[in-house]
């Protein structure tokens, strides 16, 4: 298990990391989410030993590692950029930390070849250069140069940014396989949240060097703490007070039309004008604005009155899609409605 | 920032590195020219040095000659400098691989060898001169000396800046910029002024005020050309210095000319902080040569760039040609082919004692450029690793000899150490053969570092970071890690150093031991009054060996294309500049 007991990290005047509070559980794969600058990855290099906490510990299955030098910790990282060194081999690469800890020859030998079968690095590639790699076999021997050495923990910076899209979700199924084959702890930093939802047992959610919200990837996505986490997680429609209160005053009695309100926008269903809503939903009159096709899906965009909403409607053969300029009717569940409270949303904009 | 100084402190290496560095900084940096002030400033008998100064009128006149060369060169140089790199680079000029051959002779040879050619060429018995009085009887076989020839040699002599610094800002211009100029109608002399020229500017300041500065010193070309009319203050500053009554005299010059290179740098910085002009598109494409669409336009800029090809290939090409002649054909510059002989290359490498300035030469360059890059490789490593004020204050400190010029630390070096010094164990090193090397290893240092730590500031953190969670020590790390990373570049410092100071002469004029005279010496000496015939043979295979070295050096630092084994040179080159780059901007 690792802890963070009220850590801080400042650069200089700068405080990164407040006040930290923490716990990551053995054999989860936990995921650090956020934007750029908000403090993920130093979070992560301070567990790393890579920075030192100003205040507060760090520990590690009970051992407190806050000063304890990155090697002794017992931790494999992978770097966003893999950090390989490009002067060896890909066999020398992997064979690095074995060869410092002086383990011998043949074992060296043994524990390269299994991990390169793990991730499948082929005998051949082993021989070459880093250079003469593509991308996803260079992101190959950075974790098996990582996972050679039988570390307890796993660190990933962002190790899949630098890939295209095919090969980053190719390497995210096989980065989650390699975890639970070897039943790592692993620390995932990214800002992509469908990785993060995708790869998760559990996700903190990261801004401006706090923790938003700690969660399972559903229960962050449905269920968000915090106005910042709805947000940042998923498409999101603001509804502004008018649209609320129309709400409101279409049976959703439980919302309150002062509150910072927000829609997922695949929480919105358009039918033709004149639709009749199911018992329980409500529906409000509008016009589409704007379309735009994705391929399995189309998103419009929906003017209700004087605001403005966007929808999403599969493109899956069955539901019924819509022109610009037509009259629609726009239908909800008020209870997909998230509210947040009031003062919160001016401590952010503050 | 305690913490981390203490944390550096704790390692042995920099421990070591550092009291060694503190030593140096200390007995070779600051104390002679603290003692050069003190005689400047605080005489020890006798008129004070500005007194003396302000009663020398020779010393006045080289002042003002100094700052007159300096200001013709920064226009006529830029002139030229700018010319060469549009007619290779820039416009679609026909067999501009050729004349960037040509051109590029500077860079191959240059200082006393390219002064020494010229004189070849232009001087008392010069072909040309010789071609000329034929002509034209009355001529004065001297007509090549004083202001205009000095002039004249620098400016092609100092160009090979523009050809390495200034096309490579070249191969920046966004070529999409000046498409998209085009396509708004702009003329192509509004793209080259407009849009072209000001993503040179920063290129250009820096050129413009090394090229100033080389004008202030200068001393090979005023004191071979220059004749009496046209002294400048590097050669009265050897001059004065060669006197013991006027060191004091030759200091204070040596402090007017540090003061306005320092003021110099100090507008360059400033220039350099405002304005953007770099291209800030992501996917900025190479440029495209441009046509000269005016007929007439198009054959006077051939013709020119032509002839300025024959200006830059005659000094050498002679000097190769009658390397392989004897010593009547040289001596009146007149080519017949029983002329031709290799007694001059047989004697260069049979008889010790015409090879030994060559010896003295090589011996001293690699000593010097082995010394500075094991010493710097540890220097640059530690102040990129940690950065703190005691690292950044010797990093300036190593930057002195930067902003001296290279007569004034010679001169500081003879004041510091014509007596026994206890910095230095007690020993006595002006007149020794210690002193020149040690000129040229403080001389190489502010070059070494900044390449250096270029070289290791352009590693990837997170490959240390990498390497020490894999339990490797900060030495081991450095041996197996950045060493090999760097180890290109340092080739490729090693390899420029060397070069640079295989034809020195400004520094061994003034620091050489008699009986270690270095080639700079020997070739200088040949060019003096009517020696000629086999001195003058020995001088252009000594030449000849030094363009085939530079050449070499060159080649394998910038002109080595990347396949297969060869990938480690590339990786040198790319280093190498960065590190010209970061120089430069």
């Amino acid at each position: 298990m690792i802890t963070y007991d009220n850590v801080e990290v400042r650069f200089g005047d700068f405080v990164a990391i407040p006040n930290l509070n923490l716990t990551i559980n053995e054999g989860e794969f936990f995921t650090l989410l956020g934007p750029s600058g908000c403090g993920k990855t130093t979070i992560l290099r301070a567990l790393a030993g890579f920075v030192t906490p100003s205040k507060g510990r760090i520990t590690i299955s009970d051992r407190d590692v806050t000063h304890l030098p990155s090697d002794k910790r017992d931790i494999g990282m992978v770097f966003q950029n893999y950090a390989l060194f490009p002067s060896m081999t890909v066999w020398e690469n992997i064979a690095f930390g074995l060869k410092v800890a002086k383990v011998k020859a043949d074992e060296v030998e043994q524990r390269v070849a299994d991990i390169a079968r793990e991730v499948e690095l082929t005998e051949a590639q082993l021989s070459r250069g880093i250079s003469e790699l593509s991308g996803g076999q260079q992101q190959r021997v950075a974790i098996a140069r990582a996972m050679v050495m039988r570390p307890k923990i796993m660190l990933l910076d962002e190790p899949l940014s630098n890939l295209d899209a095919k090969l980053r979700h190719q390497m995210r199924i096989q980065l989650k396989e390699l975890q639970d084959h070897f039943g790592i702890t692993s620390v995932y930093v990214t800002h992509d949240q469908d990785e993060a939802l995708a790869m998760s047992d559990r996700i903190a959610v990261v801004n401006a060097g706090r923790i938003e919200q700690v969660g399972g990837p559903q229960e962050v996505y449905q269920h968000s703490a915090t106005e910042f986490v709805c947000n940042f997680i998923g498409d999101v429609n603001r509804l502004e007070p008018r649209v609320s209160q129309r709400l409101v005053d279409a049976g959703a009695t439980h919302l309150d039309a002062s509150l910072p309100s927000y829609l997922r926008i695949e929480k919105v269903r358009v039918a033709p004008r004149g639709t009749g809503a199911p018992a329980g939903f409500v529906s409000v009159p509008g016009v589409v604005v704007g379309k735009q096709y994705h391929g399995i899906n189309h998103s419009y965009e929906l003017q209700l009155g004087e605001t403005r909403m966007k929808a999403v409607v599969p493109e899956d053969g069955y539901a019924q899609h819509f022109e610009v300029g037509a009259d629609v009717t726009v239908i909800t569940d008020p209870s997909h409605v998230l509210q947040y409270p009031q003062p919160e949303a001016e401590e952010r904009a503050a | 920032m305690r913490g981390e100084v203490g944390k550096m402190l704790r390692s042995p290496m920099v421990l070591i590195v550092g009291l060694v560095t503190a030593w140096f900084i200390v007995a070779f940096l600051i104390v002679p020219n603290v003692e050069l002030l003190q005689s400047v400033f605080a005489p020890k008998e006798g008129l004070s040095a500005w007194e003396k100064l302000a009663r020398s009128r020779p010393a006045q006149r080289s002042l003002v000659n100094s700052l007159i060369l300096a200001v013709v060169l920064s226009i006529t140089v830029n002139a030229v400098g700018v010319f060469i790199v549009l007619v290779t680079r820039y416009y679609d000029i026909k067999g501009a691989r050729f004349l960037w051959l040509g051109y590029a002779t500077t860079l191959v040879y240059g200082g006393i060898v390219l002064v020494s050619g010229y004189k070849f060429l232009y001087g008392p018995n010069g072909m040309l001169t010789s071609a000329l009085t034929t002509i034209v009887p009355v001529l004065d076989r001297e007509w090549f000396s004083g202001a205009a020839a000095v002039i004249f040699v620098m400016t092609f002599a100092t160009t090979g800046n523009h050809l390495l610094f200034l096309t490579s800002s070249m191969a920046k211009v966004d070529y999409q910029t000046v498409e998209a100029a085009q396509q708004m109608g702009a003329s192509d002399g509004t793209i080259l002024w407009r849009i072209v020229l000001p993503v040179l500017k920063p290129t250009l300041f820096a050129i413009t005020i090394l090229t100033f500065l080389g004008g202030l010193g200068a001393l090979a070309a005023p004191q071979i050309l220059g004749g009496r009319d046209f002294q400048t203050i590097a050669p009265m500053i050897l001059t004065f210095a060669n006197a013991p009554g006027s060191r004091d005299l030759a200091a204070s010059l040596a402090l007017i000319l540090a003061a306005v290179t320092m003021l110099l740098l100090l507008v360059l910085n400033r220039l350099e902080r405002g304005g953007t002009y770099f291209s800030v598109s992501k996917v900025p494409v190479a440029l495209v040569k441009q046509k000269i669409n005016n007929p007439v336009a198009n054959v006077v800029v051939h013709v020119l760039a032509y002839l300025l090809f024959l200006i830059y290939v005659l000094p050498p090409a002679l000097i190769v040609i009658f390397s392989f002649t004897n010593a009547e054909s040289i001596a009146f510059a007149r080519l017949s082919l029983d002329a031709f002989t290799l007694d001059n290359y047989i004697t260069v490498l049979t008889n010790p004692a015409a090879s030994w300035p060559f010896v003295v030469s090589v011996g001293y360059s690699a000593a010097a450029a082995g010394i500075v890059i094991v010493f710097i490789l540890f220097v640059a490593r530690i102040i990129s690793r940690y950065r703190n004020r005691i690292t950044a204050t010797v990093e300036y400190l190593l930057h002195i000899p930067w902003v001296m010029p290279g007569v004034m630390m010679a001169l500081g070096l003879i004041i510091a150490y014509d007596h026994a010094n206890p910095l230095v164990g007690g020993w006595v090193l002006t007149g020794t053969v210690v002193i020149l090397g040690l000129a040229y290893v403080i001389g190489k240092v502010p070059f070494t570092l900044r390449m250096l730590k270029a070289a290791f500031t352009g590693i990837n953190q997170s490959l240390e970071e990498a390497a020490s969670m894999l339990g490797a020590s900060q030495f081991y790390t450095f041996r197996r890690v950045l060493l090999p990373l760097v180890l290109p570049a340092a080739a490729a410092i090693t390899a420029l150093n060397f070069n640079s100071m295989l034809d020195d002469y400004d520094m061994a004029v003034f620091l050489a031991h008699p009986f270690y005279q270095p080639l700079g010496i020997f070739i200088k000496n040949a060019t003096e009054g009517e020696t000629q015939g086999d001195t003058t043979a020995i001088t252009f295979v000594y030449a000849v060996v030094l363009m085939v070295i530079s050449g070499l050096t060159m080649y394998l630092v910038y002109g080595r294309t990347a396949s297969g084994k060869k990938r480690r040179i590339r990786r040198c080159r790319i280093i190498v500049d960065t590190a010209k780059q970061e120089a430069t901007s």
